[in-house]
């Protein structure tokens, strides 16, 4: 029983929720605005939970006398002043974000630069792992690294410009490696490493004539776009065609009662 | 010195149009760089002299939601060139939507009638394979690296005597990629349970919080362990996504956990997340549906589940032979979608030749959903 009527509920609430999908009027559509309003219902109580277990959780820290129980005094400390203060603005004000609030004033001088400054710290997180991720270990992440190089180039302004000067020093440097490995070949191995060091020196001299180079910087932001559009989205469109495909299997699990293993 | 030369043209073509309940402004941008434009409303509460400022947006459409039935309402766009410097369009014609006769609407939504197809189609192939694997017919399943390094994972932070902090990210309990990382967490809970250490998961969801928790005791129960369970370890942070961040990542590194599980839905958070716990030694193992966040796991973390196979994991971890068959009906469904996609390609491009052109368009239209 315990495990029949979680099953029933689901199996009901499924295929109605998928039915109200299909069917564009009365009472279905009423129904589906209900259920909506039952989950926002059920959040707002659940909060309260989530509540309890946040402060139980420090206050348990603070009379344990842990380590790090300053950071849980403020934590509950500023959850009580911001608390109190939303309630009072809203007795004074009519609202804690309406105009004037001073409620307000708290969340955009306090709240908000917080917040944008834990979402900056993504741009150092960011350089951290493409550090890792960039360096060129196989073919997979040298390919990686070569497209999101150009990619990188094409999408800043300036990427044209920067893309003359990388790719001479890119034609020269790999020139000069075919040229030195080619004298550690012999016969056709040889003399084919040393046309191809030559075609890359080639390749880099001749950004020198203003019409070459020109023409290089306005090939990176329109390789950079065929980067995206073409081979970017079609791994991204293979991706969700398979997890649409997956989240269907998994529904109809659910639904069916197959897996259990949120009430087992 | 004049400034009527800097004055922009006031936008063309304001385009006022209802859809639904909602009133649809578009409009052509002029031949000067636009800094916003602003969007303003006369109704039965606003006059010419005082109306209301809906809001402003640098794009040429805006969408009024904050409309009722039969009330006549009017529209100006403001453009700015410059802070101070604009122009306004005339006010629109007065429009107003009608009251919605829902029962009017069919009992069925022709426009998804290509869903509906699929989903049939997609629920027999269910069916089969899932009667087809209880007679003993169990399907192949590829090894999948996350999943199997999960008992890795927790043997490792048991040498290093250190807790495993799991999360399923940011999202609703409604979201099949939570539940997806519910029924990890409760294998986890298990396998961690047995080798007696701690397991900690903060939630950004009240909701998630508690069906974690019933997902860890249950785990704990199962391996005959229900005396370690620790309640006060599934814990609620906050709804905030960085505020969330900040809070976990707090955790990470007071804690310094030996194995850091990130299944669920992230947003900008995940690199985050999985850059701290990577800093502090814990082997990462991550799953998501969220497409976007993908590569930031696959640079930052040891192992993982990529989309779908965040789904597949409670019937690969399960081994129940039902469950898994179910997962053989998705790779049959995705030979048939490629067969479609392909053939649509081959009759595309020969009507571009000329050759078959009645039959693409006629193919094409088949799969068009929505109209």
């Amino acid at each position: 029983m315990q495990t029949q009527i979680p099953v029933i509920t689901t199996f009901i609430s499924g295929i109605l929720i998928m039915a109200l999908f299909f069917i564009p009027r009365d009472p279905f559509t009423q129904i589906e605005q209900l259920t909506t309003r039952w989950y926002i219902i059920i959040s707002g109580f659940a909060l309260l939970l989530g509540i309890d277990s946040l402060i139980l959780y420090h206050w348990r820290k603070i009379r344990r006398g842990d380590k790090d129980r300053i950071y849980s005094l403020i934590l509950i400390i500023s959850f009580f002043i911001a608390l109190i203060w939303g309630i009072w603005a809203w007795y004074k004000y009519g609202g804690p974000f309406v105009q004037n609030s001073s409620y307000l004033w708290l969340f955009q001088n306090i709240y908000l630069p917080l917040d944008a400054t834990m979402f900056s710290l993504l741009a150092f997180f960011i350089a951290s792992a493409a550090y890792r991720a960039f360096r060129a270990r196989n073919l997979e992440s040298t390919l990686l690294l070569i497209s999101a190089a150009i990619v990188m180039m094409g999408r800043v302004p300036f990427g044209g410009v920067i893309f003359v000067p990388f790719f001479f020093a890119f034609s020269i440097l790999t020139g000069v490696y075919f040229l030195y490995i080619a004298t550690r070949y012999v016969g056709l191995g040889s003399i084919l490493r040393f046309f191809v060091g030559l075609l890359f020196i080639f390749l880099g001299i001749s950004l020198f004539f203003p019409e070459f180079s020109k023409i290089i910087s306005q090939f990176i932001p329109s390789l950079s776009d065929w980067i995206m559009q073409y081979p970017n989205n079609a791994g991204q469109r293979a991706i969700n065609l398979g997890l649409i495909l997956g989240s269907i299997a998994f529904s109809l699990r659910i639904i069916f009662g197959i897996e259990r293993g949120y009430i087992r | 010195m004049s400034v009527f030369f800097l004055l922009p043209l006031p936008v063309e073509s304001l385009n006022v149009q209802v859809k639904e309940n909602k009133i649809i402004l578009t409009w052509k941008a002029p031949q000067i760089e636009v800094k916003k434009y602003e969007i303003y409303r006369i109704d039965e509460n606003h006059d010419k002299e005082n109306p209301l400022l809906l809001g402003e947006t640098s794009e040429t459409k805006f969408i009024d939601t904050l409309v009722k039935p039969n009330i006549n309402y009017s529209y100006l766009v403001r453009t700015y060139i410059d802070d101070t410097i604009y122009t306004d369009t005339d006010w629109s014609k007065p429009i107003k939507i009608s009251i919605e006769n829902k029962n009017n609407k069919p009992w069925f939504d022709m426009k998804k009638l290509p869903v509906l197809l699929f989903l049939i189609i997609f629920s027999i192939l269910f069916f089969y394979y899932y009667y087809y694997s209880r007679m003993g017919k169990v399907p192949y399943i590829r090894k999948i690296a996350g999943l199997e390094a999960i008992d890795d994972a927790v043997g490792r932070a048991t040498e290093m005597g250190r807790p495993i902090i799991y999360t399923t990210g940011i999202g609703a309990l409604s979201d099949p990629s939570i539940i997806a990382g519910i029924a990890i967490l409760k294998y986890v809970a298990k396998k961690v349970a047995g080798y007696g250490i701690d397991l900690i998961v903060p939630n950004n969801d009240p909701l998630i919080m508690l069906a974690s928790r019933e997902a860890v005791k249950e785990g704990f129960t199962e391996a005959g362990r229900p005396d370690l369970y620790r309640e006060e370890n599934i814990m609620f942070l906050t709804t905030e996504q960085f505020g969330f961040t900040a809070g976990f990542n707090g955790i990470v590194i007071r804690e310094k956990p030996g194995a850091a599980f990130y299944q669920g839905y992230f947003y900008a958070e995940s690199l985050l997340m999985a850059e701290t716990s990577y800093n502090v030694g814990a082997i990462n193992i991550a799953g998501t549906t969220a497409v976007t966040q993908l590569p930031f796991f696959i640079v930052s973390c040891d192992y993982t589940l990529i989309g779908e196979e965040l789904y597949a994991a409670s019937a690969y971890l399960s081994k129940n032979p039902s469950e898994i068959g179910t997962i053989k009906a998705e790779d049959v469904a995705k030979i048939i979608i490629i067969f479609i996609v392909l053939l649509g390609s081959l009759l595309l491009t020969l009507s571009e030749f000329g050759i078959f052109k009645n039959i693409a368009e006629v193919y094409v239209n088949m799969f068009k959903v929505g109209g």
